[in-house]
């Protein structure tokens, strides 16, 4: 019997070649258990060497292989070709990123976006390590925990039409992020964040359209995260507006 | 060496691409009847403030005319839609917790619904 086969539609862009992209075909063996990850690898290793993507971990956890699978970001350790299968499968690089070449986007912006938004831990107080750790319950864990899961596979930029149109747009994940730090019981560098977060160019960018969570791969929901942002913000403008200075 | 990076630009109808950001859309211009309606709330307003004649005479002319009635409807179906998909958004918006756990959303949206009821039995036993 012949072995079944499913065909991929790749992006490939090499710019020592040209400056437009194409589209090339490939058939790769079709295997219940196999992902699309699984088909580039074989491309990569049976069928065209040239073929550049970005992939590590190939169970979710790295972040690193997130593509448009037929339009949709999905991380391509996920996307399993039994789902698509007898249909062909395009894989492009993730949408509103440049591309570099292939598969693999200008990652640049969103790592200088998490800096921004100082996407780490800003103690209240500095202590020796003899002191021990810094101590946290689990009621306290869990106000930010959903947050921390993200992974930075960035498949809620590529999502989101905000962030298409403005670039400048600190983005989904950045304040999911942000927000993480911003609720931890042992942080103290919410007011370091409150300007980015809080500015035109962060929470209030946001249109609340949503496609950041329905795409994220680890439930994150960045849309809560922005939308709550929204409403403690607006919160503290009318709290330092009504209550008299120095006052909390 | 840095290449020269392919830069995709983002479509004009990039609000077609899926039936999430196409109810996105509706979602999105359902807001214009909804500040339309609020504007038309005000003029009536206004009209009562003139007289029982004023107002009855704006009533008689242009609240009972065919195509004030075919507009009230597509800003009711609007306007519906808009407060259904403001409930269903508010436990995205709303974090509600009892001890670590959040409290289930169905509960969040279900409560939105009942006061949404309340309100308007309210404004009906005021009205009547």
């Amino acid at each position: 019997m012949p072995e079944k086969s499913i065909t991929l539609e790749v992006f490939r862009y090499l710019p020592e070649q040209s400056d437009e992209p194409k589209y090339q075909k490939y058939d790769v063996p079709y295997r219940e258990d196999w992902v699309v990850l699984d088909a580039l690898n074989y491309i990569k290793d049976h069928i065209d060497g040239s073929l550049s993507y970005r992939w590590s971990c190939r169970m979710g956890v790295c972040g690193s292989c997130g593509m448009m699978v037929n339009g949709e970001p999905r991380l391509t350790c996920a996307a399993f070709l039994r789902d698509f299968y007898p249909q062909p499968i395009r894989v492009e690089p993730l949408t509103n990123f440049p591309v570099i070449r292939d598969l693999i986007i200008n990652l640049e912006d969103f790592l200088h976006k998490l800096k921004e938004v100082k996407a780490w831990l800003i103690p209240k107080q500095e202590k020796p390590v003899s002191e021990g750790e810094y101590l946290q319950s689990p009621k306290e864990l869990a106000t930010y925990k959903q947050f921390s899961m993200c992974i930075n596979c960035m498949l809620c930029y590529a999502a989101c039409p905000v962030y298409g149109l403005e670039p400048k747009f600190l983005g989904p994940a950045a304040i999911a992020l942000g927000q993480r730090y911003n609720l931890d019981s042992r942080d103290g560098g919410k007011e370091e964040r409150t300007d980015i977060i809080a500015s035109s160019e962060g929470i209030w960018e946001c249109t609340f359209i949503g496609e950041c969570s329905r795409v994220c791969p680890k439930h994150v929901d960045p849309a809560a995260a922005i939308q709550r942002a929204k409403v403690q913000s607006t919160q503290e403008w009318w709290m330092s507006l009504l209550l008299p200075k120095g006052a909390k | 060496m840095k290449t020269k990076e392919y830069v995709r630009p983002m479509p004009a109808n990039w609000f077609m691409h899926n039936r999430h950001l196409q109810l996105f859309m509706l979602r999105e211009l359902s807001a214009f009847f909804v500040a339309g309606y609020s504007v038309f709330l005000l003029v009536m307003l206004y009209k009562a403030g003139q007289g029982e004649q004023a107002f009855q005479q704006f009533f008689e002319g242009v609240m009972k005319s065919g195509l004030s009635i075919f507009l009230h409807l597509i800003a009711l179906a609007f306007v519906v839609y808009h407060a259904l998909t403001s409930f269903n958004a508010a436990p995205v918006i709303m974090d509600v917790r009892i001890g670590e756990d959040p409290i289930d959303p169905r509960l969040l949206i279900a409560a939105h619904y009942v006061m949404w009821v309340v309100v308007s039995v309210v404004i009906l036993i005021v009205a009547l």
